[in-house]
C-alpha cells in the first residue's frame, strides 16, 4: 500500500487536473470546466487568505488595535476610505463611495502617467537618438518601420476619375512596409506566445511522465 | 380698519358684521343656507329640502325679483320700449306665475288687456277710410262685442292663455290668432292713429305718429283691428266658432265692466246701428267678408246680410253709421224712417281713405263724425247707391254694418281663444275672407281682400265671419291713390279677382317708399310668420272673389304676393319660391305612384328632378397602357420570383471532429514527449551569446558577497513551468555567490510561487529560510505599491513572522532602502508587471550606485521588455527557456533548460514545418481559386 504522502496526493491532483485541462484537445467537456472552476475557485480562495493575512490584518486593524499614535490616524483614515468604498456594491449609497474611488484613480493614474514619462517615454526617447549616433543602419530601419507602420494606419485616399478611392502610390508603397514591419511584429510576438506555451507544454508532459514513473513505483512493486 | 363688504345686488358698502344691506336689504352673502337649512351647508348626496319658491322670494337678484314684481303689477303697461313685428310673430308667452291676468313682462304685450280704458276708439282707418276722402265718424272702441261668449274674450298680452271651453277647431287659414285679435290695449287715441296712418295713404298730412315712434306699439297696434272685429261682432250675432280676428275690429272686451255698447263699434259703424238693437253682448254671427262687400255693392242678392239681418237683431243703429253711409240712408230714410245717421268725421278716416283729401286734417281723435260725401263713399258703396234703389241699399247697408260689427266682434274672441299657434295672416285672413260676402269683397282693394286670402290650406267653408287682415303695410300714396272711387267700382267689381294663391299680401314696393325705414322700425326686420303666411289659396276665396269688400286697388300691390323680405324668411324651395305656383296647385297634386299615391294635397316635385334612371354601365375593365402593362408584368415577375427558392450551392458542413487540431496534437505530443523521454540531447544547447545574458552573468559575478537580493517574482502560475526553466539558471548562480535572498511579489499568489521555485529548483543550495531568504509575501497597489516599496521599503512592508518584525532578520538587517539591496531581480512573465517595475525603478535606480536591475521574462515578453534592455534601463535579461539553456550552458550547468531544450527545438520545428505546410496549401487554394475565377471570367 502506497503512502499517501501530501507530495502524493497533491501529485495526484495535479496529474488529475492537467489531464482534464488537456481533455479540452477533444471538446469543451465537464472536466476541463471542473479544472477551470477548481482553479479559480482555490485561486480566489488563496487571494482572499493572503489578503486578510499580508494586507488587513497587518496593515489596517493591527495598527488600530496596537499601533501608535500616528499609525492609528493613517489606520482610520484608511479604514474610513474603505467602508465608503464598500458603499459602491449599494446603488442608493454608491455615491459614497466616490471619494475613495476618486482617490484611488488619482493616484493611480498619477503613478502611471509619471512612470510612463520618466520610466518608457524619455529613456526610449533618448536611446532612440542614441542609437543613430552608433548604429545608422539600425537606426534606418527602425524609423523606416516606425514611419512606414504610421503611415499604413492612414486611410485617407482620393477619388480618382474612374471613381475608385486610391491612395498616393507613395503613400501605398510605403504603407506596404509598414505592413510588412507590422507583420513581423505580429508573427515575433505570436512566436513569443508559441514558445511559451511548447515550453509549458514540454513541463507538462515532463511532469506527467514524472508522475506516471512515481506512481508506477509506488503502485508496482 | 373697519372690514366693509360689498352689496351683491346694489353695490353698497356695509359693514362686514351685517346680514343685509343696509340700502336694499338683500343679503350680503348669497349663501345656501336658504335651501337646506340655516347653517347647514349641502352635502354630496344630500336630498334637498323643498321650499316654497315664495320663500325664495329674497333670495332672488334685484333685477329678477323687480321683473317679476313688474310682471304682477305692470297690468295697465301701455309703452312699450321696442316693440317689433318679431312680437307679434309670436304668440304672447303663458303666464307663469298664477295671475293669468297680469301683464306679462314683454313690453309688447303690456296693455293689450286694456279694453277697457278708452271711450274713444279709433275704428281702423282702413275701415273707416273706405271711401276715398271720406271722413268717417269712429265709433268708440270701448263697445262690447254682442254676443262674444265670455270664454271668448280676447285674451291680453298679460294674461295666460286660457283654455277655450269647447275644442277650438285648428287656426283656420285666414283666421288671426285669439292673441292677434286681442291685441289692444290702451293706448293712446295717438297710437291707434299712428297704425291707422300706417296704414293709410299719404295723401294728407297724416299723422306719422306711429312711425315716427319708430316702433310698433304691440298694445296698440292692432286696435284698429279689434275695434273692428268687436264692431262686426257688434252689428251681426254669430254663434258659430269666431275665427281669429284682428284686433282692430274689436277694440274693446265685451266682457269686461267698462264695455260700452257704444264702444264697440267704430263711430262710423256705430252710427250704423239700426234703432232697437239688443244687448250688444249678445251672440250673434257675423257675416263673411266678401258677403259684407257684396251686399254693400249690391252684387249679391244680399241674402246672406238680409238673411242674418233676419236672423239677427241688428246692432248698429242708424245713428252709428257714418255719416257717409247715413247720407245713403236718409235718402232712403225718408222711404223708411230711419233715424238720421250721425255723420263721420274726415279726422277720423284713416289715410289712405283719404287720399284724395289731403286736406283732410289727420286728427287721432275718434268719435268724431264725418260726413261723407258721395265722392268719399267706396266705390261699391256708392255704386249701390247709385244704381239701386237707396232705400233698399240703405238697408243692406244697415245690416251690413250691423252683421259686419258682429263678425268683427266674433273674430275677436276667435282670436282670444287662440293658443299658441303662431298666427298667419294668411289664416286670418283667409278665416275673414270667407266670412266676407262676395260682393263687397270684389269692391275691396287688393290688398285687403289678399289679406283675407290664406296662404295655405282650404278656409272652411262655413265660416262667416268677417276676417279683415290686421294691418297691411302699405305705401300710402299708392295705396290711397289705388283706392277706386265711387264712379268707378262698377268697373273694378266684375273684375276684380281673388289674389291668386301664394301671392304676396303686400307687393315689396308698397314698402318701398319713405316710410319704408319707419315701416321697419314699427313692424321689424322680421316679419311675423302669420303675416308671412298670408297666401291665399282658398277656393272658396276664388269663388268669393267678387265679394271683395274693399275694392281693389291700384297700384304695386299685386294679388297674394308677399313682399320681398317675406319671401326671403320663407323656406328656400322651388315649390316655395315661386308664388305663383301657389300652394292651391299642391292641393290639386295627386300622388300616382311611391308611397303617397292616391294622396292629394302633397307637395309637388316642383324640383323638376326628372326622371331617375339608371346609372350609365361602365366596363370594369382598365384602360391600361402598354407601358403600364409592362410595369405590371415586371412587378409581377418579381413578385413571383420572391416566392421562388433561389438556387444557391450548399455549404460544406464541417465535421464535428476536429481532425487537424487532433493530428497536431497528437504530433506534438509525440515529437515533444519522446525527445523529452528520449533525453537523445540530439540538438545541443544554444551557444550563441547572446549580450543581454553575458552582461547578466557579469553583473551576477561582481556582486558583493553575502549581499541581499530583491527577487521579485510576478508571474502567474500557468508559467511556472518555463519560468522555473528561466529564472533556475540565475538564481543558482546568484545563490552560489552566497547572496541572500529577499523574495517580494506583488501578485497574491507570487509568495507561494516563489516558495515552489526555491523547492523545485534551488533544494540542492539548502537555503533557510527567515535565515537566507525571506519571503515579504504579497505587496498590494500595483504600480503605487512598487513606488512605494522602491521609496521606502520599511514603510512599504510591515510584516512580521512570529511577532518579530521582518526588517529585524538577517536578509534585511542591513537593508533600509531600494539601493540597500546588492540587485533587484525581476522575474514576470506579464509585459505590464515588467514595465511597471521598470518605470518606477528608473529614476531611483538610475542613480549612481543603485543596483543594477536584472529581468528573467518569459517569452512572450520578451519583444516588449527588450527595449528597455536596449536602452539601458535593464542591465540583464534572461527571456525564454533559450535564454535559460544559454544561460545554462555558458555556467556549464545542466539543468531544466538543456532538459527541455531537445523539445522545444523540436517542437519549434514542427511548429515551422506546419506552419510552412500550412502556407503552401493556402497558397495553392489562392491560385486554384484564382485560376477558377479567370476561367469564369474568361
Amino acid at each position: 500500500m502506497p503512502d499517501f504522502s501530501p507530495e502524493l496526493i497533491s501529485g495526484l491532483i495535479a496529474f488529475l487536473l492537467t489531464v482534464f485541462v488537456l481533455s479540452y484537445l477533444i471538446n469543451d467537456n465537464f472536466l476541463f470546466r471542473a479544472a477551470t472552476y477548481i482553479f479559480v475557485g482555490v485561486s480566489a480562495g488563496y487571494v482572499a487568505a493572503v489578503a486578510w493575512h499580508q494586507v488587513l490584518a497587518p496593515q489596517l486593524l493591527q495598527p488600530i488595535l496596537s499601533g501608535s499614535g500616528d499609525e492609528k490616524i493613517r489606520a482610520y483614515i484608511a479604514l474610513v476610505l474603505v467602508f465608503l468604498l464598500l458603499l459602491k456594491a449599494i446603488p442608493p449609497l454608491s455615491k459614497l463611495g466616490t471619494p475613495s474611488m476618486a482617490f484611488m484613480v488619482g493616484v493611480g493614474a498619477a503613478i502611471a502617467i509619471g512612470g510612463a514619462v520618466t520610466g518608457t517615454l524619455f529613456p526610449q526617447t533618448l536611446a532612440a537618438i542614441n542609437i543613430f549616433e552608433f548604429k545608422v543602419f539600425e537606426g534606418i530601419v527602425m524609423l523606416l518601420g516606425t514611419v512606414s507602420t504610421l503611415i499604413y494606419f492612414q486611410f485617407s485616399a482620393r477619388r480618382d476619375d474612374d471613381g475608385q478611392y486610391r491612395r498616393n502610390p507613395i503613400f501605398n508603397f510605403i504603407a506596404f512596409i509598414g505592413r510588412v514591419f507590422i507583420a513581423i511584429t505580429f508573427g515575433v510576438l505570436f512566436a513569443g506566445v508559441y514558445s511559451a506555451a511548447l515550453t509549458a507544454l514540454i513541463e507538462r508532459i515532463d511532469f506527467i511522465s514524472t508522475f506516471t514513473s512515481t506512481l508506477k513505483t509506488l503502485w508496482l512493486p | 380698519m373697519v372690514e366693509t363688504i360689498n352689496c351683491p345686488v346694489c353695490g353698497e358698502v356695509n359693514p362686514i358684521e351685517l346680514v343685509d344691506c343696509n340700502k336694499c336689504g338683500r343679503l350680503l352673502r348669497q349663501t345656501t343656507s336658504e335651501l337646506d337649512g340655516v347653517g347647514e351647508l349641502i352635502n354630496s348626496g344630500q336630498i334637498p329640502t323643498e321650499k316654497k319658491t315664495s320663500e325664495l322670494e329674497m333670495a332672488l337678484p334685484a333685477w329678477l325679483r323687480g321683473a317679476r314684481e313688474g310682471d304682477k303689477d305692470d297690468e295697465t303697461t301701455k309703452t312699450s320700449d321696442d316693440s317689433s313685428l318679431d312680437s307679434l310673430s309670436s304668440p304672447p308667452p303663458q303666464a307663469k306665475e298664477s295671475a293669468p291676468t297680469k301683464a306679462a313682462p314683454l313690453d309688447w304685450l303690456a296693455g293689450l288687456d286694456n279694453d277697457d280704458d278708452e271711450d274713444e276708439e279709433e275704428a281702423a282707418d282702413w275701415l273707416v277710410n273706405i271711401q276715398d276722402n271720406l271722413p268717417i265718424e269712429i265709433e268708440s272702441e270701448e263697445e262690447v262685442p254682442v254676443g262674444i261668449p265670455a270664454s271668448e274674450e280676447p285674451i291680453t298680452a298679460t294674461e295666460a292663455p286660457r283654455p277655450s271651453d269647447e275644442e277650438e277647431p285648428p287656426l283656420q287659414t285666414g283666421e288671426l290668432p285669439g292673441w292677434l285679435s286681442d291685441l289692444q290695449g290702451e293706448s293712446a287715441d295717438g297710437n291707434f292713429e299712428a297704425m291707422s296712418d300706417l296704414l293709410s295713404q299719404k295723401s294728407s298730412a297724416a299723422p306719422k305718429d306711429v312711425i315716427d315712434e319708430g316702433g310698433f306699439e304691440g298694445d296698440d297696434n292692432l286696435d284698429w283691428l279689434s275695434k273692428l272685429s268687436k264692431e262686426a261682432d257688434a252689428i251681426s250675432s254669430y254663434e258659430e266658432t269666431p275665427s281669429v280676428h284682428p284686433d282692430s275690429l274689436s277694440t274693446t272686451d265685451p266682457d269686461s265692466p267698462d264695455f260700452k255698447e257704444a264702444d264697440s263699434l267704430p263711430d262710423w259703424m256705430g252710427d250704423l246701428r239700426p234703432a232697437g238693437e239688443v244687448s250688444t253682448n249678445e251672440t250673434s254671427p257675423s257675416i263673411p267678408i266678401d258677403e259684407f262687400s257684396a251686399q254693400l255693392s249690391g252684387e249679391s242678392d244680399a241674402s246672406p246680410i238680409s238673411s242674418l239681418a233676419e236672423e239677427s237683431r241688428p246692432l248698429i243703429t242708424r245713428d252709428d253709421l257714418p255719416d257717409w253711409l247715413s247720407s245713403e240712408k236718409e235718402a232712403s230714410s225718408e222711404d223708411k224712417g230711419q233715424p238720421e245717421q250721425t255723420p263721420i268725421a274726415a279726422s277720423d278716416l284713416p289715410d289712405w281713405m283719404t287720399e284724395s283729401a289731403e286736406e283732410l286734417p289727420a286728427e287721432e281723435s275718434v268719435g268724431e263724425s264725418l260726413t261723407p260725401s258721395s265722392d268719399d263713399l267706396p266705390d261699391w258703396i256708392a255704386s249701390n247707391s247709385s244704381e239701386d234703389n237707396p232705400a233698399e241699399r240703405a238697408d243692406q247697408v244697415d245690416d251690413f254694418l250691423t252683421e259686419d260689427a258682429l263678425e268683427m266682434e266674433a273674430l275677436t274672441q276667435e282670436q282670444a281663444s287662440q293658443k299658441e299657434s303662431v298666427p298667419s295672416l294668411d289664416m286670418a285672413v283667409d278665416a275673414d275672407e270667407n266670412k266676407i260676402s262676395s260682393a263687397i269683397k270684389a269692391e275691396l282693394p287688393d290688398w285687403i281682400s289678399e289679406m283675407g286670402q290664406p296662404a295655405t290650406g282650404s278656409p272652411p267653408e262655413s265660416t262667416d265671419e268677417v276676417s279683415i287682415p290686421a294691418f297691411t303695410e302699405v305705401e300710402e300714396p299708392d295705396l290711397v291713390a289705388s283706392l277706386p272711387t265711387v264712379e268707378g267700382i262698377d268697373e273694378e267689381k266684375e273684375t276684380e279677382d281673388a289674389p291668386a294663391p301664394g301671392t304676396p299680401l303686400v307687393e315689396d314696393n308698397v314698402f318701398s317708399s319713405s316710410t319704408d325705414e319707419n315701416v321697419d322700425e314699427i313692424f321689424g326686420n322680421e316679419t311675423p310668420d302669420w303675416l308671412s303666411s298670408l297666401d291665399p289659396t282658398d277656393e272658396d276665396l276664388a269663388e268669393e272673389e267678387p265679394d271683395d269688400i274693399v275694392p281693389k286697388v291700384d297700384g304695386n300691390l299685386s294679388g297674394g304676393e308677399l313682399p320681398g323680405w317675406v319671401q326671403a324668411m320663407r323656406p328656400v324651395g322651388t315649390a316655395l319660391s315661386d308664388p305663383s305656383a301657389g300652394s292651391g296647385e299642391s292641393d290639386n297634386v295627386t300622388a300616382e305612384s311611391g308611397p303617397l299615391a292616391g294622396l292629394s294635397g302633397i307637395l309637388p316635385s316642383g324640383l323638376d328632378l326628372g326622371q331617375i334612371n339608371k346609372p350609365m354601365a361602365h366596363s370594369l375593365k382598365l384602360n391600361v397602357s402598354e407601358s403600364q402593362q409592362s410595369s405590371a408584368t415586371i412587378l409581377e415577375g418579381l413578385l413571383a420570383s420572391e416566392s421562388k427558392p433561389g438556387s444557391f450551392k450548399p455549404q460544406t458542413k464541417y465535421s464535428s471532429i476536429p481532425v487537424v487540431r487532433w493530428l497536431i496534437a497528437a504530433l506534438l505530443f509525440l515529437i515533444v514527449g519522446s525527445s523529452l523521454l528520449s533525453q537523445s540531447h540530439m540538438t545541443p544547447s544554444p551557444n550563441i551569446v547572446v549580450p543581454e545574458i553575458r552582461d547578466t552573468i557579469e553583473i551576477i559575478n561582481q556582486l558583493p558577497e553575502a549581499g541581499s537580493a530583491l527577487l521579485v517574482f510576478d508571474y502567474e502560475a500557468a508559467f511556472s513551468g518555463e519560468m522555473h526553466a528561466v529564472a533556475a539558471p540565475l538564481i543558482d548562480h546568484l545563490m552560489l555567490r552566497g547572496e541572500k535572498l529577499v523574495i517580494l511579489s506583488t501578485l497574491p499568489t507570487g509568495p507561494a510561487l516563489a516558495e515552489h521555485f526555491l523547492v523545485e529548483t534551488q533544494s540542492s543550495h539548502n537555503y533557510q529560510r527567515n535565515d537566507e531568504y525571506l519571503n515579504l509575501g504579497y505587496l498590494p497597489g500595483g504600480p503605487s505599491g512598487i513606488l512605494s516599496f522602491i521609496t521606502s521599503p520599511r514603510i512599504a512592508i510591515t510584516g512580521k513572522v512570529d511577532g518579530t518584525s521582518v526588517w529585524d532578520f538577517p536578509p534585511l538587517a542591513s537593508v533600509a532602502t531600494l539601493s540597500d539591496f546588492s540587485v533587484v531581480i525581476v522575474m514576470t512573465a506579464d509585459v505590464e508587471k515588467g514595465r511597471a517595475w521598470v518605470e518606477q525603478s528608473t529614476i531611483p535606480l538610475g542613480e549612481t550606485g543603485s543596483p543594477p536591475l536584472l529581468m528573467a521574462v518569459s517569452a512572450q515578453a520578451e519583444p516588449i521588455l527588450y527595449p528597455y534592455y536596449a536602452s539601458g534601463q535593464v542591465d540583464g535579461l534572461v527571456s525564454g527557456l533559450s535564454g535559460g539553456a544559454t544561460y545554462e550552458r555558458l555556467q556549464g550547468q545542466s539543468g531544466l533548460g538543456r532538459k527541455y531544450w531537445d523539445s522545444y527545438s523540436v517542437g519549434l520545428l514542427l511548429a515551422e514545418i506546419l506552419i510552412a505546410v500550412g502556407a503552401m496549401v493556402n497558397l495553392l487554394a489562392a491560385l486554384k481559386v484564382r485560376q477558377a475565377r479567370n476561367k469564369d471570367e474568361g
